[in-house]
Formats: structure tokens, sequence, C-alpha cells
């Protein structure tokens, strides 16, 4: 079933330009230039129920503009979704019983108060009952475990337990789909990888569809089954993350070191990264070169050291986003 | 749609308790905050008293001139306890923070308007009350004093609003209408007799003082009832008008990126 | 000296892109001083007087427009916040071990922003009173040199309170409410009512303090002038800056002691 659906979904902006100097700020006055931005460009897309899936791009893409269409922020300038079966444009406040949201760094929480107090006011927000509330913040605070500091007024606490708050905010109306826009920006490593474990075990127990943003690879890689890319307003990928390493990860990365030089040029299926003499980087490609066939080109008893590793995803996407732009 | 009304008033009543609860972090600082408030409304009774010296011939009386340090003490006091949120209009809409009220299923307009509180303001609501009985130490003032707060409190609040819906046209109306926000406060503070012409309609109409202290401090001067009725129309008309002019301003925020950064 | 005048250049050029901004803050202080000229109209005519306490309607406005001309330079954010922003966030820290003093830093901001409103704010105000008075009869050219000195003096007599209030940050979460203090009491005996028009007993009150050197004085200057008066607001200031000065030095120091004993 479809939680998500877009239709031809398109976002205008006219933006006023300005000319440099005096005589320029003048000018626009009166006779102000307008340039038309493409933000959103004919998007289509659907999303299951249950899916956690990454929405992702290049800063400027189009993500946020898209994201605050689906949540009834942003009206479309052409084109329309369908999210939980309501349509954004029109009925927002319907639809605000059926979402989630965690926008990045924008904190929604009352810092003053504990998480607790924040629940409860939250939970007043979509005419939850008191006893429902108490109910619902009992589940969160297991599944985001919450309960060491649930009493701890916001202020105090460490970033890390803030975002699990936000998070936990974020569902206490047990919304359908949850909006996650960069959920694990600014933590520490430990804490990314123990937030992404909650948002995974949250995904499981209540079922919720999550539409991820982020440009840490890890969260993507972690969390998501599937892949959106867009650049420039449109989609440029829609994949399952394995088809996406599968399809990329025909590409290996050879790094030697050797005891005598080597004269190795490119030829198909093996690209020449670097070349310092003694020390090679190649990128083979598996399908046109076998791994076997490099090693003995290179002469196995003039290896030193050699290290093979796949193409990391980083690579991937940013290529994808550079072929995209061209 | 009763309970509609009844959730809604349950959150915005929720939102103005954690406010003052914010400002009472610091009990010391806020103590002090009040109290500064009320001398420093107190001291400009020095200023009326010098003014009295050489207005012989003048048709204003210093009942009259505690009187309009009460009422507008009071409505503008009461009005950034409970609506304190106007006054960050501006930043919420320059900055994008309507968004974080457009994905609740909540009044926007309510949920700005009660999502700050000033911690002084509870001096002035202090303040109004003592000079207003001071002047008139009666039940029926008492009761007109707080229904006018009430009033008073509105159409302030109401006529910022209006003022700062026009950023959502253009961000460059900012530092303009912010000076024209404290226009009410500073006629409030005088009578209406030293005004004329143009003047005194305009205050009656585009800068609704007359219907915050002018008429109230009528009311509360000749017990009438008339004044009184009049006040009430005005206080929910201009409701109507702000939250008919915020909406058209948001139709807009919503179609439209005001900066770059939104997009 | 090289050093605080780039300083006073930099926040010349920066607070050049806020003159907007500077002659639309002047829309409150006209609507104050329309206020009183509505006041002072009704006054003067319901009493049926050409002069009240020695000060003639036109005198009277004059009055009011010099003393709120004065009052835009203080109310700057320079002098009112930045140290307390600094002072609370630990900035001053940092500060404190580059090769100039701070107060010195924020005085040659202070210069650099009131030279721009000294501009506009001018031009602002006489052209208000212009429109609702017209020209001070009893103003006199010859005296304007000295005028310009009393008034720069009054101008730094308020800019040290301003600045002595803003260090109290140092040991108060808050200096914010001293500041409204403060602006209540210059504006009710300093900037709506020259001296005379105060109880008699109150007038030798007013006229050795402060106020009467920052504000009332020198604009008394411009709207009736004399010489004996003129050489005791000069003298009157020259106390107060001394005085202000060292307190303020004091001040600072102290601050910085208890900084450094907790460790910012």
């Amino acid at each position: 079933m479809n939680i998500i659906e877009i239709k031809h979904l398109s976002k205008t902006f006219k933006i006023k330009e300005k000319e440099k100097g005096f005589i320029g700020s003048l000018k626009s006055i009166f006779k102000p230039k307008y340039k038309i931005k493409k933000a959103v460009n004919n998007i289509n897309l659907t999303v299951e129920k249950g899916e956690i899936l990454a929405f992702i791009g290049p800063n400027g893409a189009g993500k946020s503009t898209t994201i605050k269409m689906l949540t009834g922020i942003l009206m479309p300038t052409k084109g329309e979704s369908l999210v939980a079966g309501i349509n954004p444009a029109r009925q927002r406040k319907k639809l605000a019983y059926k979402i989630g949201t965690v926008f990045g760094q924008k904190e929604q929480l009352w810092t003053h108060l504990t998480p607790y107090d924040n629940f409860k006011f939250f939970g007043a927000i979509y005419d939850l009952k008191n006893y429902e509330i108490d109910k619902r913040i009992k589940e969160l605070s297991d599944t985001l475990e919450l309960d060491d500091f649930i009493n701890t007024p916001v202020r105090n606490l460490s970033l890390g337990q803030r975002i699990r708050c936000e998070i936990a905010a974020s569902l206490i109306h047990n919304p359908n789909i949850l909006f996650l826009d960069e959920p694990t920006i600014g933590l520490d490593p430990v804490v990314k990888e123990n937030i992404r474990v909650l948002i995974k075990r949250m995904n499981k127990e209540f079922g919720t569809t999550i539409f991820l943003t982020s440009h840490d690879v890890g969260d993507i890689e972690k969390l998501c089954k599937r892949v959106v890319i867009i650049n420039d307003g449109k989609v440029v990928l829609d994949d399952s993350m394995e088809n996406l390493k599968y399809h990329y990860l025909n590409k290996k990365i050879v790094e030697v070191k050797m005891k005598e030089k080597v004269n190795l040029k490119d030829e198909e299926g093996i690209t020449i990264l670097k070349d310092k003499g003694y020390n090679l980087k190649l990128s083979i490609d598996i399908e046109k070169k076998n791994i076997t066939d490099v090693i003995k080109l290179l002469n196995p008893d003039n290896l030193i050291d050699i290290n093979i590793s796949n193409e990391p995803l980083e690579n991937i996407i940013s290529n994808i986003y550079k072929e995209s732009k061209k | 749609m009763l309970t509609v009304a009844k959730n809604q008033f349950k959150v915005s009543l929720l939102s103005i308790k954690y406010n003052i609860l914010r400002s009472m972090v610091n009990k010391s600082s806020f103590l002090f905050s009040v109290l500064l408030m009320f001398i420093s409304n107190a001291s400009f009774l020095i200023q009326w008293v010098v003014i009295f010296s050489v207005s012989d011939g003048a048709d204003f009386t210093m009942k009259q001139v505690l009187l309009l340090w009460g009422v507008i003490a009071c409505s503008y006091g009461l009005s950034n306890i409970i609506f304190g949120g106007v006054h960050y209009l501006p930043e919420y809409i320059i900055n994008g923070k309507l968004d974080a009220y457009l994905v609740q299923p909540k009044n926007v307009l309510l949920s700005v308007m009660t999502s700050h509180t000033s911690v002084s303001a509870f001096g002035d609501v202090i303040y109004g009350y003592v000079v207003i009985l001071l002047a008139s130490p009666n039940l029926v003032s008492f009761m007109y004093a707080t229904l006018f707060s009430i009033t008073g409190a509105i159409i302030y609040a109401c006529f910022i609003i209006i003022l700062y819906s026009s950023i959502f046209y253009s961000i460059n109306y900012r530092e303009l209408v912010g000076s024209l926000t404290r226009i009410p406060t500073s006629f409030g503070t005088y009578p209406d007799n030293i005004f004329d012409g143009v003047l005194k309609i305009l205050l009656y109409t585009i800068f609704p003082i007359g219907f915050i202290v002018y008429l109230p401090v009528k009311v509360l001067l000749y017990n009438n009832i008339l004044f009184a009725i009049y006040i009430v129309l005005f206080a929910l008309f201009i409701v109507l008008l702000a939250s008919t002019i915020f909406y058209l301003g948001l139709k807009r925020y919503s179609s439209t990126n005001l900066m770059s950064a939104r997009v | 000296m090289r050093k605080y005048f780039s300083i006073y250049k930099a926040t010349l050029l920066e607070n050049l892109q806020y003159t907007k901004g500077i002659f639309l803050s002047f829309i409150g202080t006209g609507i104050h001083i329309f206020i009183f000229f509505a006041l002072w109209k009704y006054l003067y005519s319901s009493g049926d007087k050409e002069i009240i306490n020695g000060y003639t309607f036109v005198q009277m406005i004059w009055y009011v427009t010099f003393t709120e001309f004065l009052t835009h330079f203080s109310n700057s954010i320079i002098l009112r916040k930045q140290p307390s922003t600094d002072i609370s966030n630990g900035n001053i820290a940092y500060v404190i071990n580059k090769p100039y003093s701070y107060t010195g830093y924020i005085f040659s901001r202070f210069f650099g922003e009131s030279t721009i409103k000294l501009v506009v704010t001018l031009l602002c105000s006489l052209t208000l009173g212009i429109i609702l008075i017209g020209p001070l009869s009893t103003f006199s050219v010859k005296y304007l040199p000295l005028i310009i000195i009393t008034m720069f003096f009054g101008v730094i007599i308020s800019a040290l309170i301003r600045l002595i209030i803003s260090y109290l940050s140092f040991w108060v979460e808050n200096s914010e409410p001293f500041q409204w203090l403060f602006k209540t009491v210059f504006l009710i005996f300093g900037v709506t009512f020259p001296l005379e028009m105060f109880p008699v007993w109150l007038q030798p009150v007013i006229r050795y303090s402060p106020i009467y050197a920052a504000l009332s004085g020198p604009v008394k200057m411009i709207v009736d002038f004399n010489i004996s008066e003129y050489l005791l607001v000069v003298i009157s200031q020259l106390f107060y800056i001394v005085l202000l000065l060292a307190i303020l030095v004091f001040e600072y120091k102290k601050g910085v002691e208890k900084l450094n004993v907790n460790g910012g």
C-alpha cells in the first residue's frame, strides 16, 4: 500500500535579482527583475507503508521544498501529492495528526521544561487525553530509552539525548509517517549509531514510515532500504540500496606497494587513480577485468602490500550528483 | 466544533503557563524586573505633577491621568503576558519559523501569539491595578478594569499583528512597522484632550488607542455602559480583521519564498 | 591610537549600511516630540500664556527636540548590549588578552556609530522642529562652537553611565533592568522638561546631578545661551567625566579580577 503518492509535483520561486551598487539598488526598486527558479521540477514518487526511504541530494537540490510541500507548509505550483490519503495543500490540519516532523537543528522542545512536560504539551496539541499521553510516553520512553533523563530539563541534556526527545515528541500522536531531516547532524559516531538503532527499532515496533534526509552516508546505508536522489529539483535515481550498491560495486579500489616500479597504463577495466612509482592506486571494473588478472599484471613477486576495497558509498553518491549535474 | 475550541483553548493555556514558568526560572531576576517595571511606571507620575503645576485652565484631571496610566499599563501588560508572541512575528516570518506551527493541527496565529511572555509585564499589570484602584477604589471599577484589560490586550495584540503582517509582503517593512508598534503606548499615556482634528480621528481608527485607553477611561469616569459596549464590539471587529489579514499573509508565506534560505 | 581609529572607521562603514534603520528609528522619537508638541500647545493655549516658567512655546519644543536628539546617542546597542553579551557568553576572556583596552574598543565603536547617527538624527531633528514650530529666534550662531563642546561632553557622560551599567553584568545576570531605570530617570528629569519646570526644592538636586550635565544643561545653552551658566555646565561636565571614568576603570578592574577568580 502506498502511503505517499507524489504526482508531477513542482514548485517555482520568483527571486528578485539585484544589480550591484547603489544604482543597481535604485533600479531594483523601480524596475525589479525576477529570476524564475524551479526548486522542484516534476517529481513523481511513491512510498510504501512501513518503508524507510532516504531522500537525498546536494544542498539546494529541492529536498526541503519537497518535504515542505508534503507536510503542508508550502503550496505546490503544479502537481499534487497524497500523504496518508490526504492532500497536504488542502487539509493541512487533518494531515498534521498523521505525520510527525523532526527538522534538523530547529528544535521544537521547550528547553526550560523536562521532556515529560514537553510530551504532555505535544500530546495536548494532538488532542490526546491525559491517560493516553501517559501510556504513549511510557511506550516511547521504552523504545527510545529516555527513562534516565525524562525528568531533567531539556537545556541540561546532551545533544544526543535532546534529539531522542525531539523524535519522541514528534511521535507522541503515533503518526503514520515521520519526516526526519538530518537527525544525526552534529553528533559523535557512537551517539549517531545509537540514534540509528533506535530509529530502526521505532520503525519496526510502531510500523512508522520514515522519510529521511541526511548528508550522512552512514545514516542512509544503515537505515534505508531504498534511496531516492534528487538534484536540480528532479529525481535522478530511485532504487533499492542493494541495487545501488550492486550496480556501483562492480568497481574495486586496489592499492599496492611494490618493490620495483611497474609501467602500467590505463586499459579496458583499469583506471589509474594515483601513480607514485612504488605506490599505485587503481580502480578496477570487475565486469571487464578480473582481479587476479590485475595482480598477475603487477607481478605478485613484486608486491609488498596490497589492499582491495569497495568504492565507498560516499564516492558513489557524489559521482551521481556530479553526473546528474551535467 | 465545541471540542475543537476546547482543545485549542487547552493548548493555548498550557503554552501560556509554560511561558510564565520559563520567565520565572530565575526567581530573583524575575522579581527584580517586575519591581523595576513598577517603579519605572510609577516615576512617570512625577512628570504629571510637573504638568499639573502649569496646567491652570486645562480640563484634564489627576484622576483621569491615573486611570489612563492604569488602563494602558493593564492592557499592555496583560497583552505581553498572554499574547507576548506577537512581538516575535517578524522573526518567525523572516526566519521561516512559522513552519513549526504549520505542521501542528492547531491555529497558527494563536500558537504564535501565545509563544512568548514578557517578564516585566507582570509589573505593568500590578501597577495598572494599583493605580486604577487608587483613583477609583470600588468594585465596579475593578470589574471594568478587568474587562478593559482584556479588550485592551486583544486590541493591542491585533494592532501589532496587523502591522507585522505587512512583513509577509516585504521584509523591508520590518523597521518601519517596528517603530509604529510603539504608538499605542506613546499616545495612550496622555489624555486625548490635547489632541484634535484629524489626529483624534486617527486615534479612534487606524491607531485604535481610543478603544484601548480613552473610551475605557471615560467609562470609568462617567460609568457609561454604551461606551463599554462599543469597546467590546470594536475588540471583536479587530480580531476578525487581524486574523483575516494574517491568514492572507500566511497564504503568501506558503506559496513564495521570502528568504532564499527557505528554498 | 591608530588601532582605535581603525576600529572607529570599521564601525562607521558597518553602520553606513544601517542608515535607513537609523532614519526609521527616528520615527519613535518624532512621535514623542509630536506628542509633547500637542501637550504644550494645549497647555500654552488653555492657560492663555506666552511664557511658562521662563520658556516660550518655541523654546519648549526646541528644548525637547534637542534633548531627544542627545538621547539618541547613548541609546546604543554597542553601549547597552554588547558588553553584557560579551561578559555573559565569556567572549570577554578572549578580548582581555588582546593588545587594546576593551573600554577603548567599545568607545571607538560607539563613536563610529555616533558619527552616522549625528548626521541622520540632526537632519531629522532640525526638519521636524522647523515643520512643527519654526526657527528658534533665541539661538545665535556665534555660540555654536561653545555649544558643540558642551553637547559633546554631554554625550560622553551619558555614554559613560550606560557603560558603567553594562559592566554590572560582571556581577548580575541581567543588567538590562538598570538600563531601563537609567532611561526612565533621564527621560523624566532631563528629556521632557527644563530644570525650571520642577518644584523649587528639587531644582538644586537636578542641577548638580549628572542629568543636568548630560542633557538639560547643554540643551539649555541652545535655547537660551548664558555665559555664566555655560561655564557652570562645562565645569560640572568635566567633574562628572573624571568621576565616571574613575568609577568605570575601577569597576572594570574589579570585574576582570572576579572573572579570573571564577575562571569565566
